[in-house]
């Protein structure tokens, strides 16, 4: 018995010699390979350069690099510069403390709750995602502006627009530990005694922290880099420093600039490295992306 | 403690400081503007004027066709780092992963500044253009520039995208097509590519969104040449004050995007968010 | 069964490591034309990995592959003409059974003719016409699985290999579909090389199984021989439930030898020519061939041994004894639940009885 009514063999693409099998494995592989070290140099290539014109001499950037030279860094860690970084610094962290502490307790109603409109309630929580950020900010300075709230502008405003956009982030990470917690842990807590105060710190909170603090960590990057919301709710000599960074470059072109970009990558990396220590925060955000 | 109360401050949050503002800007939208005083009414006068003036209606295009294109590359581009982070078996793997996430921890300030380092009209890249002999060309303060900066800008989420989807077809679909004879790219072509357009789609529709309130990119590589629905809300806000014209552009974008968003979402049945 | 006439596979020497580990050690395996050969072992033995390496997923270190006579270990999969039933499956969940089934053919370039009417077979051999038009989704894991079959046999491959492929079924429909796979099979007169760690499933469908072990074969036989005559004392662990009695060799003859245990009992067993000669050896009894004896009557022939009751469980058409030796050692005893049957409580003290022929003489492994 075959499997064609009248037997005849349909054969595969079937031999090759060891030559051409190479040839074809390696030709694709090549292919690809190259396609990939392109697209690889393309997106290392701006930040590469961000740190070699911080220490380069000239202004403008040749290859090969002119020679080792400082000014930009002193040009960089004056008050000019470091007054917005400072500013920005306590702005990210305070927006992390209130949107992990706001956003955590969304996240858990949410999660506990079974009341209608739940899904719904969730949706417009997120939907800060959604809407595109310069609209929130620009409705935001237009509301602070008819309110008669024009003096909050500033530090305080600032604080109020990055809330908004950092929450949802906090929601969702929280919302991603909360799944992975069995809810039956706080049952058996409940059961041995602990009323639902005790059973939150020392059961559901242990449990989530991974999510909290990496929702802060989150929060606080978004904060720091945040351009759409601060264009909108500085006001000058109290503006964050990727306005103040966006300002300056718009007009002219001044390698200071590079290594006050240096010094802000690496408050976040330090951030991250610091927050690792406690919860593993990294894989957090890279789920939270997908 | 019932649960809906312990969503109620940040609901009450994002009403008051997300919502409430949200309408007023579409109420604006709709106020008479004369001689820069805002009047209460009832106009369509600022979306009319923005859909038919030429000089808005370019922006509006030309920022479309940037999304559009910077959609598709992101999508193109993407695709071989997205495949080489999920199926992949190299030791840079996790360095090549690091690169890719640089941007959510690099300003776009910070990124599209490097980039302005690049393509300056002495920068490295018309240095290297100049030694095979197609330089120089102007690549900033124009569209070009621009686009460069936002496929930089974009990619990740693109990237991250695919992979979703990537990782959710297991490896063995691709083994079994080479086992029953098709070739890699056969096999890629038939089985991989049409699973993962979901993904690619997503990819495209996020970054398409992003790219018509992107503000920043526009700025530092455009210049003032270059206007983009975007810094046109910037510009009406703060420099002509023409709050009603602002709010309307804002809603236009707002609705483009929302329904980009919405129609893929609804495609793939699931919502699409940054 | 017909004897095989032309070897459709051949595995030689192959060797295949990851890093440190070497996950398949000089492997060499002959497929006759028509035979059902199981790769056999626990988790990492490397059975998985010579089926990749024979259809081309992975490549060896050394040794050669060969498919109808011909090297093919440097082509890539989509070259050879290997078909593979995964143990997911790896249907394509974007088209639907038939294109599923159809892929291979369209591979291979097959008239659309062909095509329709072999899909339409294919699907009829393995029992599910009419349901063509169906997303893989939408079907049962069972039917899910019959149609990964159908798609891997209607390319009628030189070589059909299956990678556990009924390890994600309930046991009910395992025990269903394992006859039917051996059904199309042999009707179809199929090569076939089957990866299971089930060895209930290679004792039923195998001509030959080949039992693995840390990436070396163990023993290659028949499914009887592999139960009555296993070479090693994996093979003798793995398939079935089998006692070990540690003891020395004292004298050895032809086909059997004289043991001696740790309490100065003598048994005899029989021995294999390639046996062990001399040293500490172990002797394998299955349960089954234990008898219960109450303490008196012999044969004079049989071998006996004392023993302690240490637990009795019943389990329906037979009864279990779990008794302890002066040695030590634990043996396990299965008496059919036949009315007269000895029974024996716990703590009681027991004679068990067991022909020399079924004490087989293994070399003790190093540990």
């Amino acid at each position: 018995m075959t499997v064609a009514a009248e037997h005849r063999r349909i054969r595969v693409a079937g031999y090759v010699s060891p030559t051409r099998a190479w040839l074809e494995r390696s030709l694709l592989t090549i292919l690809y390979r190259v396609a990939l070290g392109l697209i690889l140099t393309f997106i290392a290539a701006p930040i590469v350069v961000v740190f070699i014109a911080s220490v380069n001499e000239t202004q403008y950037l040749r290859f090969p690099p002119a020679g080792f030279s400082t000014r930009w860094w002193e040009a960089a860690l004056t008050e000019r510069w470091m007054g917005p970084t400072w500013l920005s610094l306590r702005l990210a962290a305070v927006t992390a403390v209130m949107s992990s502490i706001l956003g955590t307790l969304a996240a858990l109603g949410i999660y506990r709750g079974s009341f209608r409109g739940r899904d719904a309630l969730l949706a417009a929580l997120l939907s800060p995602l959604i809407l595109p950020q310069i609209v929130t900010g620009a409705a935001m300075l237009q509301f602070f502006a008819l309110i008669g709230l024009r003096d909050v502008l500033g530090f305080p405003a600032l604080l109020l627009g990055h809330i908004v956009i950092t929450l949802p982030y906090a929601i969702r990470t929280v919302m991603v530990s909360l799944h992975g917690l069995d809810r039956r842990l706080e049952w058996a807590a409940q059961d041995l005694g602990a009323n639902p105060v005790q059973t939150f710190v020392r059961v559901t909170l242990p449990l989530i922290k991974n999510g909290v603090f990496a929702g802060a960590v989150f929060a606080f990057i978004v904060s720091f880099n945040d351009v759409p919301i601060s264009l909108f709710l500085g006001r000058p000599g109290n503006i964050p420093i990727p306005i103040a960074i966006l300002g300056h470059v718009e007009s002219r072109f001044d390698p200071a600039v590079a290594a006050v970009a240096v010094v802000t990558i690496a408050i976040v990396l330090a951030l991250i490295a610091i927050a690792e220590r406690f919860a593993r925060v990294s894989e957090f955000i890279y789920q939270q992306e997908r | 403690m019932r649960p809906v109360f312990l969503v109620t401050p940040a609901l009450v949050y994002l009403v008051v400081l997300c919502f409430i503002p949200d309408v007023i800007m579409l109420a604006l939208s709709v106020f008479e503007y004369r001689d820069g005083v805002i009047y209460p009414g009832f106009t369509f006068e600022h979306y009319v004027g923005f859909l038919t003036d030429s000089f808005y209606l370019n922006i509006l295009l030309r920022t479309l066709y940037l999304a559009f294109g910077v959609g598709v590359l992101t999508v193109l581009i993407g695709y071989p780092v997205a495949y080489f982070l999920v199926r992949g078996r190299s030791r840079f793997k996790g360095l090549v992963l690091m690169l890719v996430l640089m941007p959510l921890l690099a300003s776009v300030v910070v990124r599209t500044f490097g980039w302005l380092v690049l393509l300056e009209p002495q920068g490295l890249v018309n240095q290297l253009l100049d030694v095979v002999g197609l330089g120089p060309v102007t690549l900033i303060r124009n569209y070009t520039g621009v686009f460069i900066g936002l496929v930089h800008v974009y990619l990740p989420y693109s990237i991250l995208s695919i992979m979703a989807s990537l990782s959710t077809v297991h490896p063995s679909l691709e083994l079994a097509a080479q086992n029953l004879g098709a070739g890699r790219v056969a096999a890629f072509r038939r089985v991989t590519l049409p699973l993962t357009l979901p993904g690619m789609v997503t990819g495209f529709a996020l970054t398409f969104a992003l790219v018509l309130s992107a503000y920043a990119t526009p700025r530092i590589l455009g210049g003032r040449t270059v206007h983009t629905t975007a810094t046109q809300i910037y510009d009406q806000m703060l420099f002509l004050l023409n709050w009603p014209l602002a709010g309307a552009i804002a809603v236009i974008v707002l609705v483009i995007s929302l329904v980009v968003l919405w129609v893929t979402s609804r495609v793939q049945g699931k919502l699409v968010i940054a | 069964m017909e004897q095989p006439s032309a070897t459709d596979v051949a595995v030689v020497g192959v060797t295949k490591r990851f890093g440190d580990v070497t996950a398949v050690h000089k492997v060499s395996l002959d497929v006759a034309h028509g035979e059902f050969l199981t790769l056999l072992g626990p988790s990492g033995c490397g059975k998985t990995t010579t089926l990749n390496i024979i259809a081309g997923f992975l490549r060896p270190d050394d040794g050669q592959i060969l498919l109808g006579g011909q090297r093919v270990d440097h082509l890539p999969p989509y070259r050879r003409d290997t078909a593979m039933v995964f143990q997911q499956y790896a249907l394509f969940p974007h088209m639907t059974v038939a294109e599923n089934i159809a892929f291979g053919l369209q591979m291979r370039k097959a008239p659309k003719a062909e095509i329709v009417t072999r899909v339409q077979r294919a699907l009829e051999i393995v029992r599910l016409p009419g349901l063509g038009d169906r997303r893989p989704s939408q079907l049962s894991g069972g039917q899910q699985q019959r149609v990964a079959l159908a798609r891997a046999i209607v390319v009628e491959p030189t070589v059909l290999l299956l990678d556990e492929p009924l390890s994600n079924l309930d046991l009910k429909l395992r025990e269903n579909l394992r006859l039917e796979i051996k059904r199309v099979q042999r009707e179809l007169g199929i090569t076939a090389i089957y990866v299971t760690h089930d060895q209930g499933e290679a004792l039923v469908m195998s001509d030959r199984i080949a039992v693995m072990n840390q990436g070396v074969v163990e023993q290659l036989g028949p499914p009887t021989e592999i139960y009555e005559e296993p070479r090693t004392a994996f093979v003798a662990e793995f398939i079935g439930t089998s006692n070990f009695l540690r003891g020395r060799l004292d004298g050895v003859e032809e086909e059997t030898a004289n043991i001696v245990l740790a309490d100065g009992v003598q048994l005899r067993a029989r021995r294999r020519p390639d046996g062990p000669t001399d040293g500490e050896v172990l002797v394998m009894v299955r349960p089954e061939h234990l008898a219960l004896g109450g303490g008196n009557g012999t044969d004079g022939r049989a071998n006996e041994l004392r023993a302690l009751v240490k637990e009795v469980v019943y389990l329906g058409s037979y009864i279990r004894f779990v008794a302890e030796l002066a040695t030590g050692d634990t043996v396990t005893v299965e008496e059919m639940n036949l009315p007269g049957a000895v029974r024996a409580g716990i703590g009681e003290s027991v004679t068990l009885r067991v022909a020399p022929e079924h004490c087989l003489l293994l070399a003790r492994p190093e540990r």
